[in-house]
């Protein structure tokens, strides 16, 4: 009988076995679902107003406590870091403890401490709660703000933000904040040299007097303790913690940008651009709206299965990561996507940003798209209950945020009930293209080229404070003159330009369908016509001839004065750089500036007269890209830029092709069609009345 | 004061029990093929960590292929027979679980956190990760470039990053922990498609895996599973190298300077210490505490707090499985000297080593490491992965529970006797950092 039970057994093995030749590419499927316990806490209420949350949860000999104050945002302006120094001070000394000795019962406890302007943190093994309990709350009932201690902590901020210079990272986050929120606002403050300096120990000892009271605060205490305990504990040692009114406060609310606005902070050290895309939204804790935005952003950035990262990272193979995120606030949300790109692709990320962007906006998501982002985050809710932490947040935040009782159970069924056309509602509500504020920490001499056909760049220093463009140091042994002749060279050479001294120039205008013709006419060294004609009509023409000229706007002669002439006078030379010796101009190099993306050494020319025009030269071409002068406008001086773009073969000489010329706030693009270097002019071609 | 102290005592000794009975079970067992699998149930939240660890890392390449382990990471996201390109975390994350993976100089860790009702979809993941991963050309050249960027962002962008491949490049000349897991782009970039091929082939075997499970499971549900989703897949066929080179002494204390984009200096010590299965290991993690273990620390509290010399300063113990480096660093106060501070870090070795710790400040240290080894043990991922570990490199997962005992075993008088063993300054590194701008006037 035995032997045959054997015999049985092997068989059914070896048939099963048989049976289950594996098919790998089907995929498990999943077995019932584990029904989920969020846990349990007890809340504690205490006569001056503290709230405590009891998590018990003895599978680790630990206990938790943490201690969170619930006030109104504080704007800290040309004082900002005080706040922080006061949260720090707390553990710098009580009236019965040193910091040394704080210090030092924690560390030999095996435990920590940690108290900023907001909380109190602490941790230690459950066998030493009562004497770790009895520090944390000597720490937080009687602070002692000895001014060796301030000092210190003062220059250690001073010393930190030292840090934040080479950390393109927190110069990205701090000068965001700014932008967004302005230095109006709590969340656009921003420590400087001179606000660590601006602070006193008055101001940490009043901050914690006016915010430091129970009846803001909340206590979660987790881990292995019973609630028996945690009561005694706390009205122990906290019942004499006196409540008293804490002020609120309330701030303009800021805006978005009317139209999206670049921003780059530029980092010479950077090999990469950190990039940041996004927009203040109305988005408040516990909104109807965050569950639905929480699973949109989970397709749009949420992780390794958004749509940024696999267009960015597994697609396109130009960063470490892609995300978005949210942030629900009940002063106001933001909305943000982010990648660091090497710099090269900082443009073409830019670009894919905002086409996922846009996407999500205005195509409905996959309803498999949906469902697995339902899915993934159904399970994150579980594996998070994993901490018994968790499951005090959700107490803290049901207080604080004043959500329903069953905010949390019911979360998995609002989670399941949000539809795909929820998620393009809130994504039309919450991602503003249009309005996006981009910013990127980056080498500006890299990126700015192909940023700048993207939007005008607005440069800022790493405190958020507009700035001029950066420049591009200029190579030693460059000079005004060596440019010069670089462009000559370029151009067709010293000696066959000054063999020059005939020209007749005939160009296009297109404007607003209509063609122009322009023919400018040089004799040097002191003739010149320009004519402007539409079909025979004439609409401008101006002649120079020695000390005398005449200009007439459709038919209409202008009054010329002696300084115009003399202005004129200047500008009749084929290639003027040829004699700036004989006309007393004089030339300096300031710069390596940026032209439509390409580096450009700016010159400085000044006439004898003293008006200063600036012109670039093309580092790599030599050629002439762009002359700019200033002129008086309705709001202070403007800058207007001739620009000069697709050198041509002109009968042996360079000429720019294509010239876009200011017209008002217009731009004109004109098209060289013809150059004459020996041509035959009529006798009254210069002729002045 | 002593009173106290006694009491203290008492409570350590009654907690020892108290922690004992929390001890981490596990069942352990062998598949044919090799394959090494530890099991532990814990029913508390719904959730299960699959874990398989690789004991392969960045010193079982060869020069002139580093980066190799370190890429593999990023390869093996990329599919396989049964999975296509971008599914695989797609298939976690879409039921509901995280997943990712790390790399060392001595293994590769990938792991899934899955609700526990997925587990046989996370077996079937690992399994096919292990069988027949797909590696193909496409899937080399994306992650060439996403390792390139995950470089730049993680140390070319960040100050003082590069310490850690700049300390282990003179700390060790032979041993390939010469090199750190990022490797060298070069190495990837030059590195043909069969090349990644055989390095799986040789490297990603069962009898070079440890499959560590924990959390919500039937254990003989597990065991069945396991077995139908890894039993087939064959052992591997080749021997798989492991580096066997005795890094000789360093010989000689090595100084050099490294210029960064940084603002404040900073000088970092290397000093090499045995590898972490070594006993000396233990005590040399307590030396650790003593040094900058909390703010009442030696270094912290003299160099930070009492002479404000540095703005941060810090030990730790850099273990690796073959041999490992004690570091120890400092960033000087603006204003403050970076050879004034250095000359503070050296003497305080010097007191280590001088004088035995009090006995205090080595209660205070058993405590550190008591409470640091109950912390360990929160999350079903880090009971998971240490198991792997205590496996892998210890030969005894069980130390999960047992080893407080080893470091419990550790004397005064052992630490001031590995202090003095290793603390040494011909048995160092020393790397002075500096800003860059500090490097052209130097130059000059």
């Amino acid at each position: 009988m035995k032997r045959f039970s054997i015999l049985f057994v092997a068989l059914i093995a070896s048939i099963s076995t048989f049976a289950q030749e594996l098919d790998r590419s089907v995929r498990p499927a999943a077995q019932p679902a584990p029904e989920l316990n969020i846990g349990e806490y007890e809340v504690i209420e205490m006569k001056n107003g503290l709230k405590v949350f009891v998590v018990q949860n003895d599978r680790l000999p630990r206990v938790t406590f943490r201690l969170v104050l619930d006030r109104d945002p504080i704007l800290e302006g040309d004082k900002a870091g005080y706040i922080d120094i006061a949260g720090s001070m707390l553990e710098r000394g009580t009236a019965t403890r040193t910091k040394a000795e704080i210090d030092e019962e924690i560390d030999f406890l095996g435990a920590s401490l940690n108290t900023s302007a907001t909380s109190v943190y602490g941790n230690c093994l459950s066998e030493h709660t009562e004497e770790f309990f009895q520090i944390m709350a000597d720490v937080i009932l009687n602070p002692s703000f000895p001014e060796a201690e301030f000092e210190k902590l003062k220059k250690e901020s001073l010393d930190n933000l030292q840090f934040v210079k080479d950390d393109p990272g927190a110069i990205s986050g701090q000068v965001w904040n700014r932008l967004l929120y302005g230095e109006q606002h709590p969340y656009g403050d921003l420590e400087r040299t001179e606000t660590v300096e601006a602070i006193t120990l008055e101001d940490c000892k009043q901050y914690y007097e006016t915010h430091y009271r129970p009846n803001i605060a909340y206590l979660a205490i987790v881990g292995d303790i019973k609630k028996g305990k945690a009561k005694k504990l706390v009205k122990k040692y906290l019942s004499d913690w006196e409540s008293a009114d804490v002020p609120t406060f309330e701030y303009i609310a800021p805006s978005n940008p009317t139209e999206m606005r670049l921003a780059v902070v530029n980092r010479d050290e950077s090999v990469q651009s950190v990039m940041k895309i996004g927009n203040l939204t109305d988005l408040e804790p516990g909104s109807a709206d965050i569950v639905k935005v929480s699973l949109m952003n989970q397709i749009l950035g949420g992780g390794s299965q958004g749509r940024l990262y696999k267009n960015i990272r597994e697609d396109k193979g130009y960063t470490y990561g892609a995300y978005s995120s949210y942030d629900a606030d009940e002063l106001v949300g933001e909305y943000m996507a982010y990648a660091n790109v090497r710099n090269e692709v900082t443009d073409s990320t830019l670009a894919q940003f905002f086409y996922e962007m846009n996407r999500i906006r205005t195509e409905p998501v996959a309803e498999e798209d949906l469902q697995a982002a339902k899915n993934y985050l159904n399970g994150t809710f579980a594996l998070q209950l994993e901490n018994p932490n968790t499951v005090a947040n959700f107490a803290l935040n049901t207080a604080r945020y004043e959500l329903p009782a069953d905010y949390y159970s019911t979360y998995l069924q609002r989670l399941s009930a949000v539809t795909v056309a929820d998620l393009q509602a809130m994504a039309q509500e919450h991602i503003k293209p249009e309005q996006a504020t981009v910013l990127i920490v980056g080498k500006g001499d890299e990126i700015m080229g192909g940023l700048s056909e993207m939007g005008t760049i607005q440069w800022y220093d790493i405190y958020g404070e507009p700035t001029t463009e950066p420049s591009i140091p200029i190579p030693a042994g460059v000079t005004a003159s060596t440019v010069i002749e670089q462009y000559l060279t370029a151009i067709g050479g010293r000696e066959k330009l000054e063999a020059i001294t005939e020209a007749k120039i005939s160009m296009e205008i297109s404007m607003q369908g209509m063609r122009l013709q322009m023919v400018q006419k040089y004799s040097e060294p002191d003739k010149m016509a320009q004519e402007m004609t539409m079909g025979n009509m004439a609409i401008f023409s101006m002649r120079l001839n020695g000390d005398k000229a005449k200009i007439s706007q459709q038919g209409q002669e202008i009054p010329v004065g002696e300084e115009e002439i003399a202005s004129l006078k200047s500008e009749a030379m084929i290639f003027p750089e040829l004699h700036y010796g004989d006309m007393g101009v004089t030339t300096e190099l300031s710069a390596i500036k940026r032209v439509n993306g390409a580096p450009a050494y700016e010159m400085v020319v000044t006439l004898p007269n003293g008006d200063k025009k600036r012109e670039y030269f093309d580092v790599e071409t030599g050629f002439k890209v762009r002359s700019s002068s200033e002129a008086e406008g309705p709001e202070g001086p403007i800058v207007q830029s001739t620009d000069y773009a697709d050198y041509q073969d002109f009968g042996g000489v360079m000429f720019p092709g294509k010239v876009t010329i200011p017209m008002g706030p217009q731009k004109l693009d004109a098209f060289t069609k013809e150059i004459d270097f020996e041509p035959e002019f009529d006798a009254d071609a210069f002729k002045v009345d | 004061m002593k009173r106290k102290l006694l009491l203290l005592l008492g409570l350590a000794a009654i907690s020892v029990p108290t922690m004992a009975q929390r001890e981490v079970e596990f069942t352990e067992f062998d598949l044919d093929n090799g394959l090494h699998v530890i099991l532990h149930e814990d029913h508390s939240t719904p959730i299960v960590a699959v874990t398989v660890l690789y004991h392969v890392g960045s010193k079982n390449e060869v020069e002139g292929r580093t980066g190799f382990a370190h890429f593999f990471e990023h390869l093996l996201f990329e599919g396989s027979e049964n999975i296509e390109r971008g599914e695989y975390s797609e298939i976690v994350q879409s039921n509901g679980g995280n997943l990712n993976a790390n790399t060392t100089q001595d293994r590769t860790f990938y792991y899934e956190i899955l609700p526990s009702n997925q587990l046989e979809l996370g077996l079937w993941l690992e399994s096919e990760r292990m069988l027949h991963a797909n590696i193909d050309q496409e899937g080399v050249d994306t992650q060439c470039e996403v390792v390139k960027e995950e470089k730049r962002q993680r140390i070319d962008n960040q100050p003082y990053a590069s310490f850690s491949a700049e300390m282990f490049k003179r700390a060790f000349t032979k041993h390939p922990y010469n090199w750190t897991p990022i490797g060298s782009l070069e190495d990837l970039n030059a590195a043909k498609l069969e090349e990644f091929m055989d390095f799986y082939n040789v490297f990603y075997v069962p009898n070079n895996a440890t499959l560590s499970i924990a959390g919500d499971i039937d254990p003989k549900q597990a065991k069945e599973w396991v077995e139908k989703y890894f039993a087939s897949i064959p052992r591997g066929t080749q021997e798989i190298p492991r580096p066997n080179i005795e890094e000789p002494p360093l010989g000689g204390e090595v100084v050099d300077t490294v210029y960064d984009n940084i603002q404040i200096p900073a000088v970092f010590m290397g000093y090499r210490m045995p590898g972490e299965t070594d006993q000396d290991a233990y005590a040399m993690s307590m030396l650790t505490n003593i040094l900058s273990g909390g703010e009442s620390a030696r270094l912290p509290k003299r160099l930070v707090d009492e002479e404000e010399k540095a703005l941060q300063v810090f030990a730790f113990p850099y273990t690796l499985e073959d041999e490992g480096l004690f570091i120890v660093l400092g960033l000087p106060q603006i204003g403050k000297s970076l050879d004034s501070l250095a000359m503070g870090l050296d003497e305080e070795m010097e007191k280590v080593k001088s004088e035995l710790i009090s006995e205090r400040e080595f209660e205070k240290v058993q405590n550190q490491v008591r409470s640091q080894f109950v912390q360990s043990n929160s999350s079903m991922a880090g009971i998971a992965e240490s198991l792997a570990n205590y496996h892998v490199y210890y030969g005894d997962a069980n130390l999960i529970n047992t080893e407080i005992e080893k470091y419990m075993k550790v004397t005064r008088e052992d630490i001031q006797r590995v202090a003095q063993k290793y603390l040494n300054d011909d048995n160092r590194v020393k790397l002075i950092y500096l800003p860059k701008d500090q490097e052209q006037a130097s130059a000059q």
